[in-house]
């Protein structure tokens, strides 16, 4: 049985050799410390004592003991309890693309054509994508993942949500009416009046809504573009915006992840 | 034989039965994909040719984490019959556990003060000194994890880490230390068969963790996407 190695490594099987910590004993011997029998005549004056107080075969016989009890205890103990591992492979006899088959017909039915939006939320890209070609490219900032508790009450989430949505409806000069958590976060309650609410300017010239509340849309902050920082919208700059806004209609496929 | 082993015997059985009697050939990956691309939400590709975990949607590849490895780890019970060899056809495991959430910020104010109009205003002024907005400085969220593994409707388990060892017991010392535990009667935590995923970056572990959530499909041994997206 192969196993316990003088490297100490296991092999990938998990199966641990029972004689093996025997044999290692005598590779210690090698790297172990040089305080052989000679190693009082050879070192020099500052530090005789060191040498001469230590016997030269209890560091390597120590060391082979050691070794022996841990390789016992792993070899009897995981005898009957052994962690495998395996490289993972499919059977390539069930793998082709053949485009007869019915499957594959199946699957290549289900990309859209036409213009597509492709957003990565966790590295901050957008791509405008019409038929393989890349049209534009963009540093967005999507959902901070972070958690907000209202003393006592509801929990948000400000992640953005990933799939395959739909852009519903385009504004232009979008007005945010802010929600409650907008409020909480700051530490204080949410007004009862409406006007309260109101706010021009936080989502830029443009909004394109893709349901839910979520929203692509502008920011005041445009240093923060590529960074996961808000509530689950979609920020862009003004001109890549600007850019999407005019290409994009309603019904434009979204994906996000 | 432990209840779970005979769960497992049983719904070994119960799948090459239902294979047979269906009259069902090779379980085809691409037929398994047709089914997950027909809605709208994202499904995971484990891809062992290619070596990468492959994130989809409508049969298109939006993004693919390259892996060094993909590693099927299982706790072998000496001679009792049972679980699991590791997966040799393609299958469509759905997680049902998400990764601990400990990496989100918390933000909780414990007392919420009266609004004030006024407030508002007077911050916009300082914000604004010159005309131009000032970006606020946010707290810098905790890093994600880079390593985690979650439960799924199959008996394995799936891990993304930057090494095997991170998430299975098959370092030397983790051995050692679970064959003491044993011999002095204290049982060893048992291992659930875990498929591992291997990253090359860590990064790519963090990058992909809010994926792994409840519901999502994994299909086990994929094939390449039929269309490519510009992320991957």
């Amino acid at each position: 049985m192969s196993g316990l190695d003088g490297t100490g490594r296991v092999d990938d099987a998990g199966t641990v050799g029972e004689a093996s910590g025997v044999e290692d004993a005598g590779t210690v011997d090698e790297v172990g410390e040089p305080a052989g029998p000679g190693a009082p005549e050879v070192v020099t004056g500052e530090t005789p004592a060191e040498g001469r107080a230590r016997p030269g075969w209890l560091v390597p016989a120590s060391a082979g003991l050691a070794l022996a009890v841990v390789a016992v205890i792993a070899a009897g103990a995981m005898a009957g309890d052994t962690i495998r591992s395996a490289s993972f492979a499919v059977d390539p006899a069930s793998a082709s693309l053949d485009p007869g088959r019915d499957a594959v017909r199946r699957l290549r039915r289900q990309p859209p054509r036409g213009l597509i939006v492709v957003i990565d939320t966790a590295r901050g890209r957008l791509w405008l994508e019409r038929g393989g070609e890349v049209l534009r490219e963009a540093a967005c900032s999507a959902g901070s993942g972070t958690v907000l508790v209202e003393p006592g009450n509801r929990v948000w989430v400000f992640d953005t949500p990933t799939g395959e949505r739909r852009v519903i409806e385009k504004r232009r000069n979008p007005v945010w009416i802010k929600p409650d958590w907008a409020f909480v976060e700051e530490g204080t309650l949410p007004p009862e009046d409406w006007r309260a609410r109101r706010d021009d300017v936080s989502l830029g010239d443009y909004a394109l809504s893709l349901g839910d509340g979520y929203l692509i849309h502008g920011t005041l902050f445009q240093s923060l573009l590529g960074q996961p920082v808000t509530h689950g919208c979609i920020r862009l700059g003004d001109e890549d915006l600007e850019y999407v806004w005019q290409t994009v209609g309603v019904g434009t496929r979204v994906y996000l992840y | 034989m432990s209840g779970r082993r005979w769960a497992w015997a049983l719904a070994c059985t119960c799948t090459s039965v239902a294979s047979a009697v269906a009259g069902q050939g090779p379980v085809d990956p691409v037929a398994l994909e047709a089914e997950l691309a027909r809605g709208r939400g994202l499904y995971l590709v484990v891809e062992s040719e290619r070596r990468v975990l492959s994130i989809r949607a409508r049969g298109m590849e939006l993004d693919a984490v390259q892996l060094r490895e993909i590693r099927a780890v299982w706790q072998d019970a000496g001679g009792e019959p049972g679980p699991p060899s590791p997966p040799g056809e393609p299958q469509v495991w759905r997680i049902t556990e998400a990764p601990k959430d400990e990496w989100r910020r918390v933000v909780a104010p414990e007392v919420l003060v009266p609004y004030v109009d006024d407030d508002e205003e007077q911050e916009q002024e300082e914000a604004m000194p010159d005309g131009s907005p000032v970006a606020p400085s946010p707290t810098p969220p905790p890093p994600r994890p880079d390593r985690y593994s979650v439960a799924t409707d199959s008996p394995w388990r799936i891990a993304v880490a930057p090494s095997v060892d991170a998430v299975a017991p098959l370092g030397w010392w983790r051995r050692v230390v679970r064959g003491w535990r044993k011999l002095v009667g204290a049982a060893a935590p048992p291992f659930s068969p875990t498929l591992v995923l291997v990253v090359d970056d860590a990064e790519d572990a963090r990058r992909v963790v809010h994926l792994f959530r409840p519901e999502m499909p994994v299909l086990v041994g994929g094939e390449p996407a039929v269309d490519r997206a510009p992320g991957s």
